[in-house]
């Protein structure tokens, strides 16, 4: 083996092979987190299901895409990102806990969410925060949308996968319970 | 001629130039020198001469290469399929391995394709990043400063490759990568914190660590190029620290911030320990001389100033204890220099002054001075400095040559090449 690796071209693929496995961890690393995430129901703001129908439907916001940091607790200064904790409902929504600058959590089985933030309304240390995740531009498909109920007062949710760096993925609609397909612009 | 022949003889016939340039020796004796090596030829020197062109040629070229592929990447990247970009990152790193491989095996151009391998590992780092960013892992923490993992990663994959094929540019490299991530991963992990300027420290101590093993690395008679490497980048890495506790804003930071006694997190604590087993265990496997004493003790009392910083940080008296152990380093560059009649050791000693004395200047007189004035004295104290310090530089490499010389070869004689001053870079 020794005298093997004392030749040139030996020494070079394994110090290469050695590079690849390190790259391909990366990968592997990657993989891991997707199989490792969490999976959160966001209520929307609206309770209209047309706002959301057909590619022409315009942005979806989020219970959560303003955050008042007065009636939350952790931290109330952010530097780029603002993590929000999440925690289940009984009705199976995620409501926020807590806002951090880093990926710090306050409770157990929460789940961090990253949003870039920008300054709402408020006064210093009542602030208000309007939050993007990155999972805002998304429609219920034109073949899908003729299904979708009328009217207001509707219950309407995403179904977001979150993986452990805070990073959001819209995954399907939930309308009162009911699933629809969901599509990013 | 082997390949160490032939490099010692390029370094030989680059030296003796300069020596005939800095008045050492005469044009008589440089022919003569030149002469013993078989490089009599003006054309043949002149070529052997090329061959330090060549090195740097290549290096430049491969970081241009290198730099110009990640660009290209990055104005197209998201343009091209995942598989597509995978592929591209692979297919860089393979064919300049290859490249490097044949060039220095089958066509004896050891330069160009050591470049080509220097290549090769840039091109791994920069997949690292590009692999990272395809596949939606984060590059920064917490949106700022680059994610110290890649830099990591870059290291640990790197260093087989420098010690495998003995180059100490890829090693330099590595440990770029290293302290890197060690400076990355500090910032990230303490910084805004109370903590901040206490985990500074262990950037110093990392530096008195890596020159520990830089002189652990005497051990193995193969590795002792390599040692060379690590010395360098730990004297510049603790140096730089020292620089900036030089100043007296970080100490006034510390004070204003705060900042208490013990307060430093255990980890700078278990950095200083490890940086002192490895001085330790360099003291015990250097053979004892007065030069390993020093050195020995050089390293402990600068981690020995590490913990007392770290524990008792508030005190701007720190600032001239810094004043002190950066001025008390450079001399012991030059002397140690001088004593090994090294001139690249006296030179950069002699830089650490000018840079320290610079540096005090403008940080005093700066805001005392009109304009015109401090611009019309620093360029008078400049020059004057300079003339005091090209004096001395030349008085001390005078004697270390005349020291090398003296006895063994009269003027105009050939000298026999085992009795010949070592090149430069070729010495210890």
């Amino acid at each position: 083996m020794n005298e093997l690796f004392s030749r040139p071209l030996p020494k070079l693929i394994a110090v290469v092979a050695f590079q690849m496995l390190i790259l391909l961890s990366v990968l592997g690393f990657r993989e891991y987190t997707l199989l490792t995430r969490d999976t959160v129901l966001l209520t929307l703001q609206t309770t209209n299901p047309q706002s959301i129908a057909g590619s022409d439907s315009g942005f979806v916001r989020f219970e959560i895409s303003t955050v008042d940091v007065a009636a939350l607790p952790g931290d109330d200064e952010f530097m780029h990102y603002i993590y929000v904790e999440l925690g289940e409902r009984s009705d199976g929504t995620w409501q926020p806990l807590a806002l951090h600058d880093r990926r710090d959590r306050s409770y157990d089985n929460t789940v961090l969410i990253k949003g870039e933030y920008s300054y709402y309304g408020g006064s210093p240390g009542r602030a208000r925060y309007t939050l993007v995740y990155g999972i805002e531009d998304v429609y219920v498909p034109d073949d899908a949308a003729a299904s979708l109920p009328s009217g207001s007062g509707h219950t309407i949710a995403v179904e977001v996968k979150v993986d452990r760096f805070g990073q959001s993925e819209p995954v399907r609609f939930v309308v009162d319970g009911q699933p629809f397909p969901l599509e990013e612009r | 001629m082997a390949v160490d022949d032939e490099t010692y003889v390029e370094r030989l016939a680059h030296d003796v130039a300069v020596w005939q340039r800095e008045g050492l020796i005469s044009s008589e004796q440089e022919r003569t020198i030149l002469s013993r090596i078989g490089a009599g030829e003006p054309r043949l020197v002149g070529a052997l001469r090329m061959g330090w062109l060549v090195t740097a040629v290549s290096i430049i070229g491969a970081l241009v290469l290198a730099g110009g592929v990640v660009l290209l990447f990055a104005s197209q990247w998201r343009k091209m399929p995942d598989w597509f970009r995978t592929a591209v990152v692979f297919a860089g790193m393979f064919a300049a391995y290859a490249g490097g491989y044949l060039l220095t095996y089958r066509y004896g151009m050891d330069r160009i394709g050591g470049a080509l391998l220097l290549l090769g590992v840039l091109l791994f780092e920069a997949g690292l990043f590009l692999f990272a960013d395809i596949y939606g892992l984060p590059l920064t923490t917490n949106g700022e400063q680059p994610a110290p993992l890649y830099f990591l990663l870059a290291a640990i994959g790197t260093l087989p490759l420098a010690y495998a094929f003995g180059s100490r540019i890829v090693l330099l490299f590595a440990i770029a990568n290293f302290v890197i991530s060690v400076i990355f991963w500090l910032i990230a992990r303490y910084v805004d914190t109370e903590k901040t300027d206490s985990v500074l420290i262990v950037i110093g101590v990392l530096g008195v660590a890596l020159y520990a093993v830089g002189h652990l690395h005497a051990m193995r008679t193969a590795w002792e190029k390599f040692g060379e490497v690590y010395l360098f980048v730990g004297t510049v890495v603790t140096l730089s620290l020292v620089y900036v506790f030089t100043f007296d804003e970080p100490w006034r930071s510390i004070i204003d911030d705060g900042i208490e006694s013990y307060a430093a997190p255990p980890l700078v604590y278990m950095s200083i320990a490890i940086a002192a087993v490895l001085v330790i265990g360099q003291f015990a496997a250097r053979a004892r001389d007065l030069e390993a004493d020093i050195e020995t003790g050089i390293l402990a009392a600068l981690l020995a100033v590490a913990a007392v910083v770290a524990t008792w940080p508030a005190w701007t008296g720190y600032a001239i204890v810094f004043n002190g152990v950066f001025f008390a380093a450079a001399a012991g560059i030059v002397a140690r220099g001088y004593l090994r009649g090294d001139e690249r050791y006296v030179n950069f000693g002699l830089l650490l002054v000018a840079v320290g004395v610079l540096t005090r200047y403008v940080d005093v007189f700066w805001s005392l001075l009109a304009n015109s004035a401090f611009f019309i004295i620093g360029g008078v104290l400049l020059l004057a400095v300079a003339f005091g310090l090209e004096r001395l530089r030349r008085t001390l490499v005078s004697r270390m040559d005349e020291g090398v010389l003296a006895g063994d070869a009269q003027p105009g004689t050939a000298v026999p090449r085992e009795q010949m001053p070592r090149p430069e870079s070729a010495r210890p």
